[in-house]
């Protein structure tokens, strides 16, 4: 072969290395934004104001009408075609029945919901919102929620450890959307709700106890990628960082946290709700 | 060869720039929008759902007795509270936009 087919050979694999790469990537980062779930604001909605709200409200409605007094609610902000193997929902939060001053000093009865968003302007970064119904499900491509209604019992610890400031106690803002539940590098934003389970199942604040617990007594969801999206991810998502993993990537999901509740019947009730 | 390259890179580079910057900013244009809708039809959005926007919101009365020292008269009122259906306000809340874009506004 001569040099010059040498170089044109060389050339080819080159483009279609290149090629690969920026597919792989390409197809990567539709489902890794997707799978983060903890911003603020996912993109643009496939749906209009009217029916985000009319949605809301049945969401809302639904909780109401079973007494929740305390809830986790989820949502899928991706399509369900990049959701990863086995996950159903991307964000998950706290929603507490409340009254609610509006800013022309009307007085409503609804759910707030505490969440941690990701920072807009670092991703790797977290910090906590309250907002309402309407708000979180601005972010969803698919109107379908998920929810959680802990057993009665539950729901009163949770309020209990809330008016003890434990939204604020057990937030850590270093961020990564594979966070590992068992140790306090990173959170996300259904870790950070499971948090919150756990110092008011055992009233502490202690994370170092929080921990400990759900090492004994969780099951985080592996998240299968894959050998060239798991070489690839940490490189292209800010956000995507495993190194509080050793082995496998396990996290924390809302369908990880639903059969943890099922498991120690402290759930009354899991469900999904549709328009 | 090398146009195919381009494009490609072009392509994938569109991509990344897509994906990111939709999920930074684009629905707090939403909620803007929603705002500035409810705004102009006093409170009302499409198909006469009304929007409020939230200044404050403190968990149920009967839940601050709770954390309070005498857990004897909490217990009673959480527990005459738990299993009844809640009411819940027609009205939608919205949390408007992120702080950051409600100053930068002004």
């Amino acid at each position: 072969m001569s040099a010059s087919g040498s170089i044109s050979g060389a050339r080819i694999a080159f483009a279609a290395l290149v090629r690969l790469v920026a597919l792989t990537v390409s197809l990567f980062l539709f489902q890794s934004s997707a799978y983060a779930g903890s911003r603020q604001q996912e993109g643009p909605s496939p749906f209009t104001a009217e029916e985000i709200a009319t949605f809301a409200k049945k969401v809302e409605k639904t909780a109401a009408a079973r007494g929740a007094y305390v809830f986790l609610l989820a949502r899928q902000g991706v399509p369900s075609k990049d959701l990863p193997e086995g996950v159903e929902f991307t964000h998950t939060g706290l929603a507490v029945y409340s009254t609610i001053t509006t800013e022309q000093g009307e007085t409503l009865k609804g759910y707030a919901i505490h969440n941690l968003y990701q920072d807009d302007d670092n991703p790797r970064r977290s910090h906590l919102a309250m907002d309402y119904p309407i708000d979180f499900f601005s972010g969803a491509k698919v109107l379908k929620a998920g929810v959680i209604i802990p057993a009665p019992a539950l729901q009163q610890r949770i309020l209990q450890s809330l008016e003890s400031g434990i939204l604020e106690s057990v937030h850590n803002n270093n961020y990564s959307m594979v966070s590992n539940p068992f140790n306090t590098k990173y959170q996300n934003c259904t870790e950070y709700v499971l948090d919150i389970l756990f110092a008011s199942i055992y009233q502490t604040d202690s994370i170092k106890q929080i921990k400990v617990n759900e090492h004994a007594w969780f099951q985080p969801q592996e998240i299968k990628l894959g050998p060239l999206k798991g070489l690839l991810a940490p490189l292209i998502a800010k956000e995507f960082r495993t190194s509080d993993h050793s082995g496998d990537i396990r996290t924390t999901t809302f369908g990880a946290i639903a059969d943890f509740l099922k498991s120690q019947s402290l759930a009354e009730e899991v469900l999904v709700v549709y328009p | 060869m090398a146009i195919k390259m381009i494009s490609t890179l072009t392509a994938s580079a569109c991509l990344l720039f897509a994906s990111t910057s939709f999920a930074a900013d684009s629905m707090q244009h939403f909620s803007q929008a929603a705002t500035h809708s409810a705004q102009a039809t006093t409170n009302t959005v499409s198909g006469g759902v009304k929007l409020a926007s939230g200044a404050a919101a403190v968990p149920f009365k009967a839940i601050a007795v709770v954390g309070e020292a005498s857990a004897k008269i909490a217990e009673p009122l959480w527990n005459s509270a738990t299993g009844k259906k809640l009411e819940v306000s027609d009205e939608s809340v919205t949390a408007g936009p992120a702080p950051a874009l409600a100053v930068a506004a002004r």
